[in-house]
């Protein structure tokens, strides 16, 4: 069968297949990715009000015993139903067997490429024909944030908006003016005499610090505020263009080169590991590697991505979606708040639809 | 079929749709008593009345039990995932408006915007690993809302009693609820985002395309659409009465769409407008002008049953 010919694949990398929790705290999921995923999640509820949740993905509850330091680092893969209910409108299944494959403990652009290729010859085993696919770097955009002409907050923020799936391109549209007076004066203070400003304010207006946070926290944000310039339409415009980058993947380098000289910007580090990857793609001969696309956006809204990324599919729009996969060196330490520090990589494919009907 | 309308069963809900319906001369007298839980539209056959909690309104609507209900905008939009699929919003009723809104802690200063929340929510995440708490009825509208406003990592915290006592309590940081006046939230210290607005909401007449629609029950609508929409039509006008044999071609150039001549020596115009138009068409005139309520006017079309009709055959 062919969903047993796409997992062999995969186990022949390497690795114990194992059997991840189905049901998961709920908690674990919405840390993770957001209030956002809460309506495909299938959740209930114990009587005393502790909250569950099926499996959305194979990912989550394999990387939490990782965290939990029941299962030590290493290549593990799996195969088995994931849960997530249809969004509005569609027609998709609840229920769909996924097969794929989680690494701990590597790292680096090597490994990336072997997951990649690996993930595309499961799919081929698995019975696909054709696939598109498309693959990004979610390091490389932190380092055009980072090189561009932002300050602090901005970085943060830009950051953050393409894990959580909104467009920088809006956020920086929609970036207010000067900050407030009061900011600006709070920031000429010492931190010390911003915080008794702030107190004395309160006092006067009447008001009580609610919500968690008192005057101390309020003013020292206030004297952040104040640095909190709007970004330069220069440095807002070269992440539009960036953004915009869509290149075949034997032309993606020069794409990103030529963008990184005509912004003067000092990419290398990012580039070199991009470069590196795909060498090593390109030497591994991959199925479907011919049509591949680099796509700059690629990656967005996946909270834990944070490096390499990638997705196949036959077609626009979820339902043509065959999987996909990618780097997320920090989710482990963010899981384990910080105990547990390994890198990995992960892949899942939708085995269901890899023959083409379904 | 007969039209299945739902109206509110109880409270100031109820008391503005009968108020509305009555200012249309379509008085709601229930049948079974005052406590009876059917009714009738005296004034446009075809129509069965049932009294609902507003709740079930939507519920119903959006389940197409009944055909059109009158209930808050705010409530369909938290019931059902996409509304513009499930029910057509007929006509604003003008009554029961309330905001749907984020607001904050007074106390917090430095916030003002959802940007600022969303920079508040990372900081409080990474020195504590917690995650903002929202505290809302509208769970729905929230997530839709913090979606589009790009902010990722809160929590929500369903509160069923008081929402806009939540922060004071501790259970939450910020409020998703709606307000009329602002009242209520700034009595408990909390403020209104400026960009928090989620939406402006009114009781509606609310159509479900769910529902089963054949010519009967169409045509009860359209008859009590057409009543609605010439009631509120008249009430933005005044008729004229003039001479007859009235030259109005400068007045028909001066005022525009704000006149609109009927027959010799009747008109209607803009109530606004009434007393200017009134005044020019006596100088022209040397006659006397007599301006009166218009009452009801109907028009040969109309425009908001033509649109639910479009809708409803496009699916």
């Amino acid at each position: 069968m062919s969903a047993e010919a796409a997992f062999e694949r995969i186990a022949a990398a390497g690795g114990a297949r194992i059997e991840p929790s189905t049901l998961l705290p709920a908690s674990l999921i919405l840390d993770l990715s957001g209030e956002a995923v809460r309506s495909r999640l299938c959740t209930f509820t114990t009587d005393g009000g502790e909250e569950f949740a099926l499996r959305p993905d194979l990912t989550t509850p394999i990387a939490s015993k990782v965290a939990a330091g029941e299962l030590a680092p290493g290549r593990y893969c799996a195969m088995g139903a994931v849960y997530r209910l249809p969004a509005p409108g569609s027609s998709e299944p609840v229920e769909h067997v996924q097969a794929g494959f989680e690494w701990f403990g590597g790292g680096g652009p090597e490994e990336d490429a072997e997951a990649f290729v690996i993930a595309l010859e499961a799919a081929k085993a698995g019975g696909a024909v054709t696939a598109d696919v498309r693959f990004g770097d979610v390091a490389l955009y932190r380092a055009v944030v980072g090189a561009l002409d932002f300050n602090p907050r901005w970085k943060q923020r830009l950051v953050r908006a393409f894990a959580h799936g909104r467009s920088p391109r809006e956020l920086l549209a929609s970036s207010g003016g000067e900050a407030s007076a009061l900011a600006q004066s709070l920031a000429t203070l010492s931190a010390a005499d911003a915080v008794k400003v702030v107190e004395e304010m309160f006092a006067v207006a009447g008001v009580q610090p609610v919500g968690g946070r008192g005057p101390q926290e309020i003013a020292e944000r206030l004297r952040d505020k104040a640095g909190d310039t709007p970004p330069s339409p220069k440095a807002a415009e070269l992440l539009g263009q960036y953004l915009g980058l869509n290149a075949p993947a034997n032309a993606s380098v020069a794409a990103i080169e030529a963008f990184s000289k005509s912004g003067k910007l000092d990419l290398s580090a990012a580039l070199d590991a991009y470069k590196r990857r795909l060498d090593r793609i390109v030497a591994l001969k991959p199925p479907f590697w011919e049509t591949a696309t680099f796509g700059a956006e690629v990656g967005r809204r996946f909270d834990y991505y944070d490096g390499f990324v990638f997705e196949l599919s036959r077609g626009p729009g979820q339902q043509n979606s065959l999987g996909g996969g990618g780097r997320y060196d920090n989710l482990v330490a963010r899981l384990s708040g910080g105990k547990v520090q390994t890198k990995a990589i992960g892949a899942g494919l939708r085995i269901g639809r890899l023959g083409g009907a379904a | 079929m007969t039209l299945r309308l739902a109206i509110p069963s109880k409270g100031r809900l109820k008391e503005q749709t009968e108020a509305f319906f009555e200012d249309a001369g379509l008085r709601v007298s229930s049948i079974g008593g005052a406590r009876g839980y059917a009714a009738k539209i005296d004034g446009i056959a075809g129509i069965d009345v049932r009294l609902l909690s507003a709740g079930e309104i939507s519920a119903s609507v959006l389940a197409g039990e009944v055909h059109v209900g009158v209930t808050g905008e705010d409530q369909l939009r938290e019931m059902s995932p996409d509304l513009d699929r499930a029910a057509h919003l007929l006509a604003p009723l003008g009554f029961g408006h309330a905001d749907l809104v984020v607001a904050a802690p007074k106390s917090w200063i430095d916030v003002d915007t959802m940007a600022d929340v969303d920079d508040v929510a990372a900081r409080m995440e990474a020195r504590s690993g917690r995650r903002l708490r929202v505290a809302t009825k509208y769970v729905r509208s929230t997530r839709r809302f913090f979606q589009a406003m790009g902010v990722g990592h809160y929590q929500i915290v369903e509160s069923a009693g008081a929402t806009e006592g939540a922060p004071a309590a501790g259970s939450a940081e910020l409020v998703v609820d709606i307000t009329t006046t602002g009242a209520t939230l700034e009595g408990n210290g909390l403020k209104i985002l400026s960009d928090g607005l989620i939406l402006k909401s009114q009781a509606q007449l609310a159509a479900s395309f769910g529902a089963t629609w054949d010519e009967e029950a169409l045509a009860a609508l359209k008859s009590l659409s057409d009543v609605i929409e010439a009631r509120r039509t008249g009430k933005g006008m005044r008729a004229l009465r003039f001479a007859t044999d009235a030259d109005l071609k400068g007045i028909a150039a001066r005022f525009g769409s704000a006149f609109e001549s009927v027959a010799p020596g009747q008109a209607f115009c803009a109530r606004a407008h009434a007393h200017d138009i009134a005044r020019a068409i006596a100088s022209i005139t040397k006659n006397p002008v007599g301006t009166s309520d218009a009452d009801f006017l109907f028009r040969a079309e109309n425009g908001r049953f033509a649109a639910f009709l479009a809708a409803l055959r496009s699916r």
